[in-house]
């Protein structure tokens, strides 16, 4: 014997079927407007939290990427700044060459004096010079100028190189250069030395000392130069590593959010084309509703 | 030939019999969209034989009595599926604003507010010298406390909404369970004097249907016609006449709902009930891992916050307050802070000055492994992507179930309605042929008249 079918049953299927059939097509719309597969974690538990990993790794990098973007910044203002001091040695070491020579009259020696007053001025500036907010050569003691701005003295706390971390769990890089390891060494700071050689050049009554103060002073320019370029030496290669770097996290970025795409995004063509067959479908049904069941009465007259 | 009258006897109980069954037809048609009816049917006998001259000979048709078709082994694994269906409806309904709670809006939402307080203090560490840039940490961890004590006190808005949802299913269930109580008690007194309970039943089978959906109540088909109902592993909810008052208690300290059957404590296996109870121990659940993470957020910032030094190279002061216990609903920023940016630390005591380790060390805990709360370990975010996956995973395991429950449900449902249920051809072929019958009776008694005139006018 055949299944009977009351006729209840079959209004009661079609009800579903269409609901069915509407939430189909309704969630395959939202797929394709959002261009997502995922739009709340249960349409995927598992697939969702892993993009949230990503979106926060993601978001991390893009952290770093603004960190490696001011450790650019600040490196390459320190750059800058120990250009212009590298030429102020250069008119310090012509000028302490003129000072020794014997030919110089005493006149042009106090010119020579008072352009190496004035040229401390500057590196004293150059020295104490600021990137923002920062004491360029500051390093990590900030809360004052790392040189008397009158006296030339040193600041008497001890600095340290600032660090930046520049991409997840590497090490950080220096940005910058502290101003003990440019202006001054264990001998003397720079300020000093330039004092003193004005002094020689103005003459303090022994023409022998004057001109050992002298030779020093020149001996002196050619440490200052040598730190110099050792310091650019440093800041070119971690302005070098820290655009290594900046690639690195720009691809990684990017290969992440592939991933994330990968298992979050929709498939267009496969979600237009799964939505033509829902609507399709739902048509379908509606027209089988639409021309009612039909039974025995329909033909008793 | 003997003439008797024996013919319109037989033409009579056939014009009942035919009229009977139209009468049932029609009683058919027009329940054919009645939930819960069970169509009927006539059930006719040949009438006892007599003998005449030696032979067996039929007294026309007898109405044996009216049927009406159900099948209780069917009716009965609608109750057990329906039971489960509502488990399922209810979880899926009351978990799904768990899920968007948790998840927030595009930009918006608890991993967005813990990005950037994190970030903030990654700026900062490139930056340490900044007072801008300790206004916006203070302002980001301003946010990330508000967003704590929003998602939760969503989440409890949540809990407390699902717990009304219980209260009302169980003042439906007690009017319910009483309603079945009365119909058992007129069913027994109809079956007892012998006369048909068919439509009390087809109610009854209602109502209980709609008490395995709240409740999944278990029913015991009982000799006297009357149905018991039971819930959790066998407590009496409905037996015979009496119906058991469900109550749904206030319980300290959250004053959600504990329910009792009779005074004692009510456990539900299925039912909305059930799955109202068991999505509210989830949520709560979540709001303690929220708790949890909050907590573990404000201790690991806390500690290294207060490991270094300000801008003006003071020792540094708690981030977060510390009101132990900690929870997202009280989690907030040291007002000190808010006031005045400077107290936020960038740097470590050893170093005094200006240098953004501390505030590093502070950026790295968004993805650190080394934070753990409850049965979580991992970074923050995943700690949030696993709670996020699992309230994604309630609401996906009920959407699933509930499809396959549907289906089910649909097809034990067809079964029944295959028994049970009206079908229009059937009754359009019932009623051409009672009507035929009908109209052959009618001719019977004719022809048996119109012989029993000629007899007569021999008389005459």
């Amino acid at each position: 014997m055949t299944f009977r079918i009351a006729d209840i049953t079959s209004s009661s299927d079609f009800v579903s079927r269409i609901n069915s059939q509407r939430s189909r097509v309704s969630v395959l719309q939202e797929q394709l407007s959002t261009q997502k597969r995922i739009n709340r974690p249960s349409d995927d538990p598992s697939g969702a939290e892993m993009v949230l990993n990503l979106r926060t790794s993601q978001t991390e990098i893009h952290q770093f990427q603004r960190n490696a973007d001011t450790a650019d910044q600040k490196l390459t203002a320190a750059d800058d700044s120990m250009n212009g001091y590298q030429g102020i040695l250069e008119r310090l070491k012509t000028l302490a060459a003129q000072g020794l020579s014997d030919t110089t009259t005493p006149e042009a020696r106090n010119a020579i004096a008072t352009e190496i007053d004035s040229l401390r001025s500057r590196v004293l500036s150059v020295a104490n010079g600021r990137n923002g907010d920062e004491y360029l050569y500051g390093g990590t003691r900030q809360n004052s100028p790392p040189f008397d701005p009158v006296t030339g003295i040193p600041a008497a706390t001890p600095t340290g190189s600032q660090f930046i971390q520049i991409e997840p769990g590497g090490n950080a890089i220096a940005v910058g250069v502290t101003a003990d390891s440019v202006f001054s060494d264990a001998t003397s700071t720079i300020f000093a030395d330039l004092t003193n050689a004005a002094a020689a050049l103005r003459g303090t009554g022994n023409p022998v000392a004057d001109k050992a103060a002298l030779q020093n002073f020149n001996s002196r320019l050619g440490t200052y130069s040598g730190q110099v370029a050792n310091a650019r030496v440093i800041i070119g290669a971690n302005m070098r590593s820290t655009e290594i770097t900046k690639d690195a996290l720009s691809s990684n970025f990017l290969s992440l959010d592939q991933r994330a795409t990968d298992i979050e995004g929709a498939d267009f063509a496969g979600t237009a084309i799964a939505l033509t067959d829902a609507q399709r479908a739902l048509d379908a049904t509606l027209q089988v509703v639409a021309q009612g069941r039909k039974s025995l009465f329909d033909y008793l007259g | 030939m003997t003439i008797n009258f024996s013919a319109y006897e037989i033409g009579r109980r056939a014009l009942n019999a035919s009229q009977l069954g139209i009468n049932i037809a029609g009683q058919n048609i027009a329940n054919v969209n009645t939930p819960g009816y069970s169509r009927r049917g006539v059930q006719l006998v040949e009438s006892a034989q007599t003998s005449f001259n030696g032979f067996s000979i039929g007294t026309g048709v007898t109405v044996a009595g009216v049927q009406s078709f159900r099948d209780a082994f069917i009716q009965s694994r609608i109750q057990t599926e329906t039971g489960i269906a509502g488990t399922l409806t209810a979880r899926r309904d009351a978990l799904a604003p768990v899920e968007s709670a948790l998840q927030g809006s595009d930009g918006g939402g608890l991993q967005n507010a813990l990005n950037n307080f994190f970030g903030s203090f990654r700026d900062l560490e490139a930056n340490p010298n900044s007072v801008p840039l300790r206004t916006a940490v203070a302002q980001s961890g301003a946010t990330l406390a508000n967003v704590f004590q929003t998602t939760r006190s969503r989440l409890d808005d949540i809990r407390h909404g699902i717990d009304g949802q219980v209260r009302s299913a169980v003042d439906q269930v007690n009017a319910l369970s009483q309603r079945v109580a009365d119909l058992n008690d007129q069913i027994r007194s109809a079956t007892s004097a012998g006369g048909d309970a068919s439509s009390l039943q087809d109610q009854r089978g209602e109502l209980v249907n709609k008490l395995s959906e709240l409740a999944g109540v278990h029913a015991t088909n009982n000799s006297d016609g009357t149905v018991s109902l039971t819930i959790g592993e066998g407590r009496p909810l409905v037996n015979g006449d009496q119906a058991f008052t469900l109550q749904a208690n206030a319980a300290p300290p959250l004053g959600l709902s504990t329910t009792t059957l009779d005074g004692q404590p009510a456990v539900f296996n299925d039912g909305t009930i059930a799955g109202l109870q068991t999505s509210i121990t989830d949520t709560t659940t979540q709001i303690d891992t929220l708790d949890g993470l909050a907590a573990s957020v404000v201790q690991r910032v806390n500690d290294l916050h207060t490991s270094g030094t300000d801008l003006d190279g003071n020792g540094g002061t708690n981030f977060f307050n510390n009101t132990a216990p900690i929870t997202a609903a009280n989690i907030s920023i040291n007002a000190a802070i808010t006031g005045n940016p400077r107290l936020v630390v960038a740097s470590p005591l050893t170093q005094p000055g200006q240098s953004g380790t501390v505030a590093g060390q502070i950026a790295n805990l968004l993805t650190d492994t080394g934070s753990s709360v409850g049965t979580h370990t991992g970074s923050f975010t995943s700690i949030f992507g696993s709670m996020l996956a699992q309230a994604g995973e309630h609401v996906n395991a009920a959407e699933n179930g509930l499809m396959t429950q549907a289906a089910i449900l649909s097809q034990a449902t067809a079964q029944r309605d295959s028994v049970s249920g009206v079908s229009l051809d059937e009754e359009a072929i019932n009623l051409l042929q009672y009507q035929k019958s009908f109209e052959a009776a009618t001719r019977f008694i004719k022809v048996a008249d119109e012989m029993t005139q000629m007899i007569i006018s021999l008389g005459q």
